[in-house]
């Protein structure tokens, strides 16, 4: 058998030649071979990105089992960039990483992305806190864009689309603190993707290695190659992985001070007389919060078969995940299958590729965040010392007047403390997402330095949202009969490319390699029919959710976006000596919602030279490998669609159509986002690649950013404008460090570093804006808002902050009458939630037959603000409120202006300083932190039986614990997805931590 | 291949200019937005922006028992600028746009007939304006339709010489439209398309308008009164202007639905202490068994600690039910009619008539029994207010004010007679009431007992406008500072408007 020394994987393939002769063999599937040889023949094993190794014969070696180990310079040959094309990687000009399956897969997340973080230099993953099969936020290098910061994700070669269903945050300005039915999280496409089906992702991050994806490309693009069918017999893979989920990190609630409602007595409807808990100190109180919380499990069983001869090979795979997440009833379930057929025709000359995957996923009662129609808002205010098991117990009583159940809750203030488990079984969700993606390629090789290549995909998901409120729910969202919310939603995207390509040695020195293609996409997304009972007469008879009991159709709508998307692009690339590399790539894209400006057209040429300075100099022995490498793009992204074309609208359930919400300025036209990149690097290989080091510099400025501002008095209604402008500056460094301390034949230590740094600065916003701000959210009646400020980071979060004097107490004034007011700051700057630089450390351990890996994720810098605590605190059932109750005789030290001493008692200073509307510049905490990511440790099983080839056991866990946070909450999760709500906590489901069993056997 | 790219970038779901065109909808359909945004329809929370939580609460007509934003708000004179852009951004959006609409679509058509859809458009766009301009003082009015000026102000007696020359203008040019019916398919109102009653209206917005003015131009007041007065059109005598929204009237949902408005301390004392038939209509008894099916009023502007304390007064009653909202109760235009008498003008009758007569109206509105014995009730007065939960919010009715005319009362007695009475009929239009009591100082609306102003608001002389917005003041700040310099003071609370004269009516 021919394993890999690095984790006994075996090798199919291999060729094995008698050195010398002409005799030679290869390897099967499961790495077997059988060749005829004498004792002194000199047996020779090479296999590409491998070390080649021989073995003499001796005259007792009938079987003998070779490891071949990895050749870092040779493996690194071949990488898959942009539309498919592949390249030495030694060649490239730009920097991307490739993340294997393996490593992806080891601990499997029910979103695949998420595996990414710590694993690649310069990408930043933030997880949604809708917990199971929610979307994950991935930027490259930094945001740079007002509209939109998401990568491109192509799956083998054809751009894929991402879109989910709905994002709460998706557009600046959008619900803040929650609309009535909680902030969704709709999911995205990437989720469905079965982690086992993938073979390797490589991260294009700069504009370089994106360019030629013109427009679609410009925030980077994240490149997934799947699994193919082999040659060889029918291999089979069972994977199997089973990890208990467990939520940590809570806000932290005090037990001493009780609510004034205890004692009194409780109304019918389960009222109590003080929702608040400012009451006496009593102690002891349970803490129900970690009842509601269960024990959260996700099984995945996956299972591959792969097969095939020459000409023809197969791959199906089918996994299936069951979860149950920590809240109660949230469930997720899981289908994914996926069939790759691949065939050679006409002596090879033709190659067909053909590749369906259908996936289904139904989550239940799928978390939301935000202050409405959220359990954990009840749940952690719940007024303490009142027994929440009363409300668990009885979350619904009879109401004889109306002869049917409503809701028992402590309180209905401020419609945020409705009873968490009559929103968990009374306002029951189910999120079905379906997908099909299936794709066509068919390569014609004209002659060996012709080809012709074609691809189409067909990616379609169908994404159904149905929510039911039963009468008795907050009557601010859900009026006396109770609501129903059906929504239906699909995304289609079709793709289409024709590609020449053309490789010639032109001369001994020089040899070239020549694209020329063309494709249309046509995107078709959120094409969506929204039927909802809607919070005005609702439903005609109370809890019947169907449609034909909607009592009004004033909340009904409908709503898609068209795109189509038309190119033409081609690259050039020379090779001189094979050491000197020059790349220059070039497209055109003609986008529909370009019409109606000065030209529906763009070009984005990019240019990159590289160098491998270790073959042209002479190097001193201990440097295996040395490049340079420099490269120059623009690239740019086309403007929303139909925002050229302002048409009246009929806006549901109002009775009349409205003029446009918004426009371009009288006298303006929009133009593409333009955004123009620099990037140099440089890669070196010290003692037989035993250490590697790859370091990047980048620089990006991204121009003629679409902004949506608020419009100046105009004559046609406009309250928004949509306009060209500002300026946002990104640059940083990033430094991968690889290393084998150890490569013993019984232990061996890998560990490899990824360092990224960002800058980004918002150079400039649109010039008619007030102070140089653009609001992206405004206060409005809250204390949050969301802007960019010439000067500053990208994203601010401002809110007010108490005014202090020097020594740190908060300056008051008194009213007269003895009522003391907080001195307050307007609002301002509190936080940017981008972290200064990250840091991933991975580390591989054999020993034997046992492997250990372990990461650690660190994110440094940065700044969060947690409104779940703010709001704790005015309610009082924060630990800070028990802590400030228990010191200082329960007082705060103040000073008024004129600086003599005051004092007021917690609750007033808590009253006047905390909750969603109050001075959220108190709540912002330093968004730092360590973590152990990911912890595995295998032990393979040699087959027992002889139609097994393997067996691994595994232990793994998942964000096992905080080495380092001082947030009150997990940084690294975020309220949305979207653009906005970056860095904000607003009762989102607590992080989790998962450990578990993972099983893989072939067959 | 690029041609269809103007078809694929055009939102399906939207209508073009060219589609409303069908059925004239581009000039009839340009009155729906304006019908349901004067008072806006729909959604619920933007009615309670718009005027629930400034007219309808400083009028004294109603009291959130919500502390929103922990009890500091409008209630307590802490002015909340994100609440307080939407009877603004509301004016903007949905109602001079569209005007400008009608204009332009008349004009391009070249159908000279259709000039009386401007009128009709102006007609509104006044009830609309005057409205705004009464609760910031300054607004755009004149310049709107011009790109080059559209953002400049007009001092609030600009606005108002203009009001009055289109009201003046659409009565006499509409005239001889009186049997054209081309407007009854776009008109939500009870009026029902008859121009010959939207020149009564008309007519009577002209004379509300006069006697708003009546203390810092009484001349041009009385002008404009008697050309309402004398006018061949007539006013309001028997139908009141209320439009068909199709929505659930927006105070009911925040009364019975979300529970955030209920009976106010004044309601509660005038419509007690006058033993007022009326009282069933307007309110519900209250829920809190502590109050024992008693009508209970909140006072505004007191000590709230949370929601429930005074959840259990008094709901809004019948008077919001239904998908309807009255711009203008007939009743409203007999009692400006009794004070142009009391004031001496031409045509305008006897004071007492008039003021029976808007009473009688009122009653039969409401259908509400017993008028007679009302009116000629000399003895009850207002109660004094006792609070039902903290005695630091009781305050004595400061007035004996009765409801039996009494023609031999001094000019300023027989005012608060009248503009008592008015103030009930006119209920619940807490704008048009809060406005008048500025005006006139009655009814007596309590005074706040916490005042979060920082100084900008005297407690004892109450709030008088609502500082510019902030979208204008982000947008258009230059023009904005402008129009603060046509105010009498800064851009607070407490600067009165150009009508607000302080000191006596005669």
């Amino acid at each position: 058998v021919v394993t890999t020394a690095s984790d006994g994987m075996p090798l199919p393939g291999v060729n094995i030649i008698i050195v010398s002769t002409d005799t030679g063999t290869q390897t099967d599937f499961d790495g077997h071979y059988s060749i005829q040889a004498s004792p002194g023949d000199i047996l020779r094993f090479s296999y590409i990105g491998m070390k080649s190794k021989e073995v003499a014969i001796t005259a007792a070696s009938n079987n003998i089992n070779i490891s071949l180990e990895e050749d870092y310079e040779q493996l690194d040959d071949v990488v898959v960039t942009a539309l498919g094309i592949t390249k030495e990687k030694k060649a490239l000009t730009y920097s991307t990483q490739e993340v294997g399956g393996e490593e992806l897969s080891r601990v499997k997340q029910t979103n695949p992305i998420n595996s990414l973080s710590g694993k690649s230099a310069g990408v930043t993953i933030t997880k949604s806190s809708s917990g199971l099969g929610g979307a994950v936020k991935v930027v490259l290098r930094g945001n740079s864009s007002t509209t939109n910061n998401d990568p491109l994700y192509v799956i083998d070669g054809v751009p894929m689309l991402n879109n989910g269903n709905g994002q709460n945050g998706e557009t600046p300005g959008g619900d803040i603190f929650g609309n009535q039915i909680g902030n969704r999280d709709g999911g995205d496409a990437l989720s469905l993707i079965n982690p086992d089906d993938i073979e390797s992702i490589s991260v294009l991050k700069g504009a370089s290695a994106a360019a030629l994806y013109g427009s679609q490309g410009a925030n980077g693009v994240i490149l997934i190659n799947t699994k193919k069918g082999r040659e060889g017999k029918l291999t089979v893979n069972f994977n199997s992985s089973i990890t208990m989920d467990q939520v940590f990190s809570l806000p932290e609630l005090q037990t001493e001070y009780f609510s004034n409602s205890v004692g009194q007595p409780i109304a019918e409807n389960g009222n109590v007389a003080d929702p608040k808990s400012w009451g006496p100190k009593v102690g002891g109180a349970p803490n129900a919060v970690n009842d509601f919380f269960r024990m959260g499990t996700t099984s995945v069983q996956s299972l591959s078969l792969t097969a095939g001869n020459e000409v023809a090979q197969t791959y199906f795979s089918f996994a299936n995940t069951l979860a149950n997440g920590v809240m109660p009833e949230n469930k997720l379930l899981r289908n994914n299958f996926n069939l790759r057929e691949t065939a050679k025709f006409l002596n090879n000359k033709v190659s067909v590729s053909a590749n369906i995957n259908i996936s289904d996923q139904r989550i239940w009662n799928r978390p939301t965040n935000g202050l409405y129609s959220n359990p954990l808002t009840g749940l952690y205010l719940n007024p303490v010392g009142i027994d929440l098991n009363i409300y668990k117990n009885q979350f619904e009583y009879f109401d004889e007047s109306t002869n049917m159940m409503d809701q028992y809750a402590t309180s209905f203030d401020e419609n945020i403390q409705q009873n968490p488990y009559w929103l968990t079984y009374r306002n029951p969700s189910k999120d079905i997402a379906q997908r099909v993606l299936a794709n066509v390629s068919v390569n014609y090789k004209i002659s060996d330095e012709f080809s012709i290549q074609s691809r189409g995909s067909f990616d379609k998901s169908f994404f159904t949202f149905d929510k039911r409120m039963y009468a008795g729910s907050d009557l601010t969202f859900v009026p006396v009969t109770g609501r129903y919310i059906l929504e239906k939603t699909e995304n289609t995207q079709q793709y289409l490319d024709l590609i020449l390509n053309y490789n010639k040695q032109v001369s001994d020195d020089l040899a070239l390699t020549a694209v020329l293609g063309t494709s249309m996409t046509k995107y078709k997304t959120g094409d969506q029919i929204l039927l909802d009972s809607g919070i005005g007469s609702g439903l005609t008879y109370p809890n019947v959710f169907t449609l034909a009991n909607f009592s009004d159709t004033n909340s009904i709508g409908q709503s898609v976006t068209n795109r189509e998307v038309q190119s033409v692009f081609g690259s050039l690339n020379f090779s001189f000596k094979n050491v000197l590399f020059l790349d220059v790539t070039g497209r055109n894209d003609w986008s529909s919602t370009l019409v109606n400006t000065d030209s529906n057209s763009f070009f984005y040429p990019s240019v990159g030279l590289t160098g491998v300075i270790s073959d042209i100099f002479n190097m001193p022995e201990f440097i295996s490998f040395a490049k340079v490498r420099a490269s120059y793009a623009v690239v740019g992204k086309d403007i929303p669609a139909y925002a050229t074309i302002p048409l009246n609208y009929i806006p549901v359930g109002q009775g009349n159509f409205s003029i446009p919400t918004f426009g371009v300025i009288e006298g303006e036209t929009l133009k593409p986002e333009k955004q123009k990149s620099f990037e140099i690097g440089t890669e070196w290989r010290f003692l037989q690649n035993r250490i590697g080091i790859d370091f990047t510099y980048y620089n990006s400025k991204t121009t003629d950013q679409i902004f949506f501002i608020e419009a100046e008095p105009n004559l046609n209604g406009y309250t928004q404008n949509i306009v060209n402008a500002g300026e946002i500056s990104n640059e940083g460094i990033e430094l991968m460090l690889n290393g084998k301390p150890f490569i013993e034949e019984d232990f061996s230590w890998t560990t490899s570093l990824n360092f990224a740094l960002n800058k980004n600065k918002v150079i400039s916003v649109h010039p008619s804006l007030k102070d140089d701000e653009a609001i992206l959210t405004d206060p409005g009646v809250n204390g949050y808002g969301y802007s960019l400020i010439e000067g500053e980071d990208f994203g601010s979060i401002r809110g007010r902050s108490v005014i202090r004097n020097e020594e740190g107490l908060p300056v008051v004034t008194d009213d007269g009458s003895g009522n003391l007011a907080i001195e307050a700051t307007g609002f301002e700057t509190i936080a940017h939630a981008q972290p200064d630089f990250t840091l991933g450390w991975n580390n591989n351990l054999t020993l034997g037959n046992f492997t250990l890996n372990v990461l650690i994720d660190a994110k440094i810098g940065g700044d969060v603000v947690s409104v779940t605590e703010s709001i704790n605190d005015f309610y009082g059932v924060s630990k800070a409120t028990a802590n400030a109750r228990n010191n200082n005789g329960g007082m705060i030290d103040v000073v008024d202006v004129n600086g003599n001493a005051l004092q007021m008692t917690a609750q007033d200073y808590y009253t006047k300083t905390a909750g969603r509307d109050k001075l959220l510049g108190e709540y912002v905490y330093d968004a730092t932190n360590v973590s152990l990511r990911e912890f595995s440790l295998g032990y393979n099983l040699n087959s027992p039986v002889n139609f097994i080839q393997n067996i691994k056991f595994s232990l793994i866990a998942n964000n096992l614990f905080f080495i380092y946070k001082k947030a009150p909450f997990d940084p690294n999760i975020a309220a949305s997805t979207g653009i906005g709500l970056q860095g904000v906590d607003i009762y989102g489901q607590p992080t989790t931590r998962s450990i578990g069993l993972n099983i893989n056997i072939n067959f | 291949c690029t041609d269809n790219f103007e078809d694929i970038n055009t939102n399906p779901h939207g209508i073009s200019n060219e589609s409303l065109t069908q059925m004239n909808n581009h000039i009839g359909g340009s009155f729906t937005p304006m019908f349901l945004n004067v008072f806006n329809a729909s959604p619920a929370w933007n009615y309670q922006l718009q005027q629930g939580l400034i007219g309808d609460v400083y009028s004294g007509y109603m009291t959130p028992p919500t502390p929103f934003a922990g009890n500091v708000n409008n209630m307590t004179y802490s002015l909340v600028d994100g609440w307080n852009e939407f009877p603004w951004t509301d004016a903007y959006n949905f109602v001079m746009p569209f005007v400008l609409n009608i204009k332009n679509a008349v004009a391009i058509s070249g159908d000279e007939s259709g000039i009386k859809f401007v009128h009709l458009a102006n007609i509104i766009r006044v009830q609309a304006m005057h409205r705004v301009s009464d609760i910031y003082g300054p607004i755009r009015y004149t310049k709107f339709d011009d790109f080059s000026t559209t953002g400049e102000y007009d001092p609030q007696e600009t606005a108002y010489n203009a009001f009055f020359e289109e009201l003046g203008a659409a009565i006499n040019g509409l005239k001889e439209f009186e049997s054209d019916a081309q407007f009854v398919p776009f008109d939500m109102s009870s009026l029902k398309g008859d121009i010959a009653l939207w020149r009564k209206y008309a007519n009577s917005l002209r004379l509300r308008l006069a006697m708003r003015i009546v203390k810092v131009n009484p001349a041009l007041a009385q002008e404009q009164a008697e050309l309402a007065l004398l006018s061949d059109a007539g006013f309001l005598e028997s139908t009141d202007m209320i439009i068909s929204t199709g929505f659930v009237n927006p105070i009911s949902v925040i009364s019975d639905s979300w529970g955030d408005i209920r009976m106010s301390a004044e309601m509660e004392s005038i419509l007690k202490g006058f033993n007022d038939g009326r009282m069933e209509k307007f309110f519900k008894p209250s829920e809190d068994p502590a109050l024992a099916g008693e009508y209970k009023g909140i006072r505004m502007g007191i000590e709230i600690e949370a929601k429930g304390q005074y959840l259990g007064h008094s709901e809004l009653g019948s008077v919001i039910e239904g998908e309807k909202i009255q711009w203008m109760a007939a009743a409203e235009v007999w009692f400006l009619r009794a004070e142009a008498a009391l004031r001496g003008w031409n045509g305008a009758g006897n004071a007492q008539a008039n003021y029976e007569e808007g009473v009688r109206a009122s009653f039969s509105q409401y259908e509400v029994s017993g008028v007679d014995a009302y009116l000629s009730d000399s003895t009850s007065t207002p109660n004094d207010f006792v609070d039902a939960l903290n005695a630091d919010n009781d305050y004595a009715y400061p007035s004996e004010v009765k409801i039996a005319y009494n023609p031999l009362g001094t000019n300023e007695e027989q005012l608060e007679q009248i503009i008592t009475q008015k103030w009930i009929a006119m209920f619940p239009d807490g704008q048009e009431a809060w406005s008048e009591f500025r005006r006139t100082g009655y009814p007596r609306v309590f005074p706040v007992v916490i005042n979060n102003s920082g100084g900008t608001i005297d407690t004892e002389v109450q709030i008088r406008r609502i500082n510019f917005v902030m979208p204008e003041k982000n947008t258009n700040s230059e023009n904005v500072a402008e129009a603060v310099g046509f105010l009498d003071g800064p851009d607070t609370g407490g600067t009165r408007l150009w009508w607000d004269e302080p000191g006596g009516n005669f």
